[in-house]
């Protein structure tokens, strides 16, 4: 009985120390392995902190792509570290998890620079664009906001405007990304109605040759024959009267509200361009607009411009030539109101109705200034 | 031979249950974290509030690592109690930032109507305005004008308010604000032109 309970006894001892042995052995084996083979624990601890820095500058909304990738050899670099912690220790290497770990170090340290100096470059074009574009929209205004206009050019300056204010809000709450995206747009808008103005006021002006010889030869037939000639430059809105070819009086007018380009059918509420004749000179009631030098409009050119105009189909079939057309008093309201007419204040009006006799040569051209500071932008040479 | 055999057997027995006997890494814990995660991406933390969704992250990658860090280790020695506690750390301001974000949008929602409704005041004063302004044959054609642009105004408060039902609050306030400024210097345009023709009127 007693030597069987020794026996028993023996075993358990011989239990504990084989098991004993096989640990100690295993954790041996195990420290010896992991000793040569070190987890790559630090380098993945700064691809982390590398990373984190990325994500911090903004990475996923400036270079969304360069972030995804990085991202992507982040986890893949993980699952290389976790397959290998898979594998029993003394097959596992690291290598690899180790370079993956230390390449996306160097990728998201050249991402952070990246984008540091892509958000400076674009805070720096926010800076300097926004105050530039709104010089360019102070510019229009005060250069065009007098001229006709379509409402298509007002409507991309309105919207380029508005578009600017989104990108000054996005900025300020520094989404900067944002603030870009509208500022360009906003540029797109303004420049678009600045060139389709700046189109509208070079096609016009290239007529000047043709104006200036009408007024030369003009003031040369003045100074012979001792006559009267009234000069109306519609881009300037004044009238000049000279007195056999030299100045005698100079006049604010006012003019239809489509005064750019010639008059070409009755009702397009514009100001006829050529040379013209008085043909009567009126008093109330003949006039409601106090006094009144009708003019010879349609002229022979008038005339032709209208009937190729139909043939061309560029006018209406039924638009009628009009006419009608007169210098006349009620004028100082400052803005382009007549239906075509030109219109002087009534003091104004005395003096040239009383100056002028029928038969009296008229010119209206566009300009006479041939640096005219329409043509000027003073933002084309930045 | 017999009780050598069994000896070993019992001791492999012993071996192997001790190894896996030990602690395993948290993984209901870190689909948590995920979900959690998944929500915060959801409620835009990123676009409203991105430092802590910034700070959520990085504890969610120290975690991570830890993890493999840890599992890369004797499995005796291997304990997850740093990584559970940066898990629940990254979970919790997930967490926080999806409520931070709700508030934060709340309050921006507030404000974007509260301009909404000044707007509309400007809008008002703005017809009263053009209603009093001079309205010569040639007034006519300012006012145009300023109709036309106060026409594209309401298309961009259309745009903010579309916004707003659609959720994207940062972007109605923006336009608000713009539209809001507009109206504001049109008012002033109106009211120059209207000051103008009482001083006319006043000298005759």
């Amino acid at each position: 009985m007693f030597i069987k309970r020794k026996t028993k006894k023996n075993i358990y001892i011989k239990i504990i120390l084989a098991a004993a042995g096989i640990l100690l052995t295993t954790l041996f084996i195990f420290f010896a392995f992991y000793r040569i083979n070190k987890p790559p624990v630090s380098a993945f601890i700064k691809m982390d902190t590398a990373v984190n820095q990325a994500r911090k500058t903004g990475s996923d909304r400036y270079t969304p792509l360069h972030w995804q990738k990085l991202i992507a050899d982040q986890t893949k670099a993980r699952r290389s570290w976790d397959a290998e912690n898979l594998k029993p220790v003394f097959l596992r290497n690291y290598r690899d998890a180790l370079l993956m770990a230390d390449q996306t170090v160097i990728d998201a340290i050249n991402l952070t620079l990246l984008v540091h100096a892509k958000s400076d470059s674009i805070k720096n074009s926010l800076t300097i664009g926004i105050p530039y574009l709104k010089n360019i929209l102070r510019d229009y205004k005060n250069r065009f906001s007098h001229l006709p206009v379509s409402k298509s050019s007002q409507h991309e300056t309105i919207t380029g405007e508005l578009l600017l204010l989104e990108s000054e809000y996005a900025a300020e709450r520094g989404d900067y990304i944002l603030a870009s995206k509208k500022m360009n747009q906003a540029a797109g808008k303004i420049e678009n109605a600045k060139s389709t103005i700046s189109g509208i006021i070079t096609e016009y002006l290239a007529g000047m040759p043709v104006w200036q010889k009408w007024v030369e030869e003009a003031l040369t037939e003045s100074r012979k024959e001792k006559a009267t000639l009234i000069v109306i430059e519609k881009l300037e809105h004044f009238c000049t009267v000279y007195t056999s070819g030299k100045l005698s009086d100079q006049y604010k007018i006012e003019l239809g509200p489509n005064w750019i380009g010639p008059k070409s059918f009755s009702g397009d509420k514009a100001t006829p361009e050529g040379i013209y004749r008085i043909i009567k000179k009126k008093l109330p009631p003949q006039t409601k607009y106090y006094k009144a030098l009708e003019l010879n409009y349609p002229n022979d050119t008038d005339r032709q411009r209208f009937e190729s105009g139909i043939k061309n189909g560029t006018l209406p079939a039924f638009s009628q030539i009009g006419g009608l057309i007169e210098i006349h008093g009620g004028g100082g309201q400052g803005f382009n109101w007549t239906d075509g007419c030109i219109a002087l204040n009534n003091s104004d009006m005395d003096k040239m109705y009383n100056s002028v006799e029928t038969n009296a040569k008229v010119i209206i051209v566009g300009s006479l200034k041939l640096q005219h500071h329409l043509l000027y932008d003073p933002y084309l040479s930045k | 031979m017999k009780s050598k055999a069994f000896i070993i057997s019992l001791s492999l027995i012993v071996l192997v249950g001790l190894l896996t006997s030990c602690s395993e890494a948290p993984q209901t814990l870190i689909d948590e974290t995920k979900a959690a995660f998944d929500a915060a991406n959801q409620a835009e933390v990123n676009r409203y509030l991105p430092e802590l969704y910034n700070e959520a992250q990085s504890k969610m990658d120290s975690a991570m690592t830890e993890i493999e860090s840890q599992n890369s280790k004797f499995s005796l020695m291997r304990s997850y109690s740093k990584a559970t506690a940066l898990l629940q750390s990254a979970s919790e301001t997930a967490g926080k930032s999806v409520e931070a974000v709700a508030l934060r949008k709340r309050e921006i929602q507030k404000e974007t109507e509260t301009l909404f409704q000044d707007l509309d005041k400007s809008m008002k004063e703005s017809g009263i305005l053009i209603s009093k302004a001079p309205k010569g044959k040639e007034g006519r054609a300012a006012l145009e004008s300023i109709q036309n642009e106060l026409k594209i105004v309401e298309t961009v408060v259309n745009e903010a308010k579309s916004a707003q039902n659609g959720n994207d609050f940062l972007t109605a306030r923006d336009k608000a604000r713009a539209a809001l400024d507009k109206v504001n210097s049109l008012n002033a345009e109106l009211q120059t032109a209207i000051a103008k023709k009482m001083a006319l009127q006043g000298k005759r």
